[in-house]
């Protein structure tokens, strides 16, 4: 990574720990911190979705389920916030095995229809198992996360929204770090030959279901561990909020933003996170123009933001030299 | 056993034939313009509204109502066909995935703005009028969603397999680019397929509209349901789509009866990833390499 | 010892006998040809090979290791790789980056050693760089090394292929049909290609329908027809074999 970018991507890290200090709107930090869960989401679903090349619709179920063992570990069993999100991210874990092992054998349309009828199994059970998850009524009153003690020298409290964005903005850089590793060893490698040609992959000796596997594996943990944070944080859950459309969201958010990178998805979950908010304006015909929009996104820009802004640089380069290298920023 | 289990039964026939009918639509557009048409229950919902239109507004009985809304709705396909879906005819299969999602979105929340949320019914004299058969009654409307679905499946079947351009759907559905090279005139296939299979959603919106409630959500599960069947039955197989689709809605109905309400909707889904586990080629598809 | 003895190797497809128990042997260090007309079965044995089919019967045996049934990477972890046809790379991805994806089942860290970073991963990276860099200057690709696959020329495509299949460090190389649609000076520039891999150690095993490649570089020629095995000898004693003769010009015949 070339210092010019190292610099630029350190003050934004630094710009986003000094948000909550310029800008003190309420509203704002909610939106932010809603923006934050759903670029974990988005990154994580990329690792499938865009690394890998398999589409899968069932991030939905990952979020859901993580979220609700996160919220009835705490709420039944008295755990600590901080042992339910781990246990969370393994519940997870554990379903897309469940899911996975028999899926990843199919081909690619079939294993997305796979994950079709998985994500509503599983809102199904959630919605069904009235006992267990309070069924449509949901769970409220989900308790936000317990403080941190230092000893006597700090306690950490997460009941205000300032406390919770920077846990959010913690965990979110936490997630970037953890996959831009992953993506640039030897298994990020192997993702993007799946993706590219499976043949040509087998032929140089990957193991192309178990890679497969692996990639649904760790985009189910990270989107346990956005399900925790949402549960502890909206303090009331639902099946609403994990049906199949949850997952078209997130597919478009890293659709829209630029699938196979790794800021295109983190753009199209603030994008697609602030749009119905912006839209309230026009209320009631939001999600129409919300429709329209995702269309003619999808018509125009079929690279996402990523391929438009890429374009966009290219553009500048192309008139002068001195701004050549201006695409490689869009380029992460 | 008791006759509740026939009238099931029964009722499971009639949903299952209106999911024939989508189902059929789905295959068509799916065979033949590799579309995987999402916004296919839209236009089931929008079929369902122009019937009820057409009822409350103009005074139309019920099957000429029914026979005019096919036809509005294939020209809402005709007109798909024009301004979306020749245009993005090359676009990969993912993004045309996503532009219908788009597309469903943008048609039901608009039904929703016109029409709002509120839920009609098609008035029609056979929801009134019982039919005794074997010691049960069932409303005819029921009936009436199987016989019309039976005489409508067969007139496609007929037109697929004897009609010149029946033919030369089948042909294109086949090998493109051959059929192309054999001189078959692609884009009027597309028009015809697309209209085709909008009239029949539309077909089975109306007929079901009945039954149950008009509403502009009505059409979000029944795509989910066609593209079950659909795999149940084997990508492209007509047959298949009749099958599935009757014995979806069997089995829907009785394990809603029997095992438990909650699992109506999602006996479909769970029947779905288990066939894909086993047997990914489905109940009669080939395997598709 | 052979590097691979193949005995009695069948694939049957439904009712069609695609290769029909075929039986042959390669020495460590030779370059065999394999040829026959169209559909004699000469991809499938390759497919076979590389664990891409399962054999209907028969057994494959690879540096003295039964292999047959294994898995396509397993077989390619034990050192038999084979390339393509057509040109096939990861064209959306650096030359470079094609390299190092080669390398992956001859790296042992995993993905703790991804996250942390740790000290051998870090030796493993650089070592895995460096051979890149040797393989690619070998195959006369270095300059184009930081550019995206689909955007250098078709021949270099090609060579890029051999190129990531070399990475997997084979102890036998499955060329399939390397010089098809090549010009005489790319086709002459294969052929010292080939030679030069097999001086590094590698044996070879080609499939070919050009005659004067296979004539030039093969020490001895194996030829199929209708998944049988007509005949097998020398390039002089293939050329002469009457059977071979009728074979080619029966399929010109009804070509």
């Amino acid at each position: 990574m070339s210092s010019k970018k190292g610099i630029i991507y350190l003050l934004i890290i630094v710009l986003l720990f000094f948000l909550p200090t310029i800008i003190k709107d309420s509203y704002f930090l909610y939106m932010a911190i809603l923006s934050g869960i759903f670029v974990i989401l988005a990154l994580s679903l990329n690792v499938i979705v865009g690394y890998a090349g398999q589409m899968s619709f069932c991030h939905s179920a990952f979020f859901g389920v993580g979220a609700y063992t996160s919220a009835l570990l705490v709420m039944n069993l008295k755990f600590s916030f901080w042992l339910a999100l781990p246990l969370a991210m393994v519940a997870a874990l554990i379903l897309a095995f469940i899911i996975g092992y028999p899926s990843l054998r199919l081909r690619g349309p079939y294993f997305a229809i796979v994950t079709v009828g998985c994500a509503e199994v599983v809102r199904s059970i959630l919605y069904n198992w009235v006992d267990l998850t309070g069924g449509p009524m949901g769970l409220p009153k989900i308790p936000p996360p317990d403080p941190i003690r230092l000893g006597n020298l700090f306690t950490l409290t997460f009941n205000t929204r300032q406390s919770y964005y920077y846990l959010v903005l913690v965990f979110v850089l936490l997630t970037l770090f953890i996959i831009i590793k992953l993506m640039k060893s030897k298994a990020g490698r192997a993702f993007i030959a799946i993706r590219e040609d499976e043949g040509f992959a087998r032929s140089i000796g990957i193991d192309i279901k178990g890679y497969k596997i692996l990639a649904f594996a760790i985009s189910a943990i990270f989107a346990g561990m956005a399900g925790s944070l949402y549960a502890h944080y909206i303090l009331f859950i639902s099946p609403v909020s994990f049906t199949i459309a949850e997952s078209i969201n997130v597919i478009l958010m890293v659709i829209i933003g630029g699938m196979g990178t790794m800021v295109g998805p983190i753009f199209g979950a603030i994008l697609l996170t602030a749009l119905p908010e912006v839209l309230r304006a026009v209320a009631d015909y939001r999600m129409v123009l919300y429709g329209l929009l995702l269309m003619l996104v999808m018509i125009f820009l079929p690279g996402g933001l990523m391929a438009a802004l890429r374009a966009v640089a290219s553009l500048f380069s192309k008139g002068s030299g001195i701004a050549a290298k201006g695409g490689s920023i869009a380029r992460t | 056993m008791d006759t509740t289990f026939f009238i099931h039964l029964a009722n499971g026939l009639a949903i299952g034939s209106s999911y024939v009918l989508i189902a059929l639509g789905f295959t068509l557009i799916f065979g033949i313009l590799d579309i995987i048409q999402l916004a296919h229950g839209e236009i089931y919902m929008l079929g369902a509204y122009c019937t009820y239109f057409l009822l409350e507004l103009t005074g139309m009985s019920f099957f000429p109502a029914l026979v005019v809304s096919a036809f509005v709705l294939a020209a809402v396909g005709l007109l798909l066909e024009r301004i979306l879906f020749r245009p993005l005819r090359t676009v990969p299969l993912l993004n045309l995935l996503l532009i219908t999602i788009g597309l469903s979105i943008f048609l039901m929340n608009l039904a929703n703005l016109l029409w709002t949320p509120e839920q009609r019914t098609i008035p029609t004299p056979y929801m009134l009028k019982t039919l005794h058969f074997l010691g049960l009654a069932i409303t005819v409307q029921r009936v009436l969603v199987v016989v019309v679905s039976i005489i409508v499946m067969i007139a496609v079947i007929l037109f697929i397999r004897r009609s010149r351009i029946g033919k030369a759907m089948r042909a294109v559905a086949q090998d493109k680019e051959g059929a192309a090279v054999a001189g078959i005139n692609i884009n009027l296939v597309r028009y015809v397929t697309l209209a085709v299979g909008c009239g029949l959603a539309s077909v089975a919106g109306s007929l079901v509209g009945p039954i149950y409630l008009v509403e502009p959500t009505m059409g979000a599960t029944p795509v989910y349901k066609a593209f079950v069947i659909v795999i149940l039955g084997g990508m492209g197989s007509v047959g298949g789509s009749i099958v599935g689709g009757l014995l979806l809605g069997v089995i829907e109905t009785l394990s809603a009866a029997y095992i438990s309400l909650a699992l109506k909707d999602t006996v479909a889904f769970i029947l779905m990833v288990l066939i894909l586990w086993v047997r990914p080629a489905g109940l009669f598809g080939k395997i598709l390499e | 010892m052979p590097v691979l003895e193949i005995s009695n190797l069948t694939k049957h497809f439904g009712g069609l006998v695609a290769v029909n128990a075929v039986d042959f042997s390669v020495n460590s260090g030779e370059i065999v040809g394999v040829i026959g007309p169209n559909g004699a079965g000469k991809t499938t044995v390759f497919n076979l090979l590389t664990g891409v089919y399962l054999p209907t019967g028969g057994r494959i045996l690879f540096g003295g290791i039964d292999i047959t049934g294994w898995k396509p990477q397993e077989v390619v972890k034990k050192g038999l790789v084979r390339t393509f046809q057509q040109t096939r790379v990861l064209f959306s991805i650096p030359v470079m980056e094609n390299l190092l994806t080669g390398f992956h089942c001859r790296t042992r860290s995993g993905i703790w050693g991804a996250v942390w970073q740790t000290g051998s991963k870090e030796v493993e990276d650089r070592s895995c760089r460096d051979q890149a860099l040797e393989i690619l200057n070998f195959m006369g690709l270095l300059k184009y090394k930081d550019e995206l696959a689909r955007n250098i020329p078709q021949d270099a495509q090609r060579r890029l292929g051999i190129a990531v299949a070399m990475a997997t460090q084979p102890k036998m190389f499955l060329l399939d049909e390397p010089t098809v649609g090549m010009n005489p000076s790319e086709t002459q520039e294969m052929i010292r290609l080939i030679g030069a891999i097999r001086e590094r150690g590698t044996t070879i095993l080609l499939i070919e329908h050009d005659m004067r490649v296979v004539m030039g570089i093969c020490q001895r020629i194996i030829v199929l027809n209708y998944g049988l095995k007509i005949a097998e000898g020398s390039p002089e004693e293939i050329r002469k074999n009457p059977e071979v003769i009728a074979a080619y010009l029966g399929s010109e015949e009804s070509a």
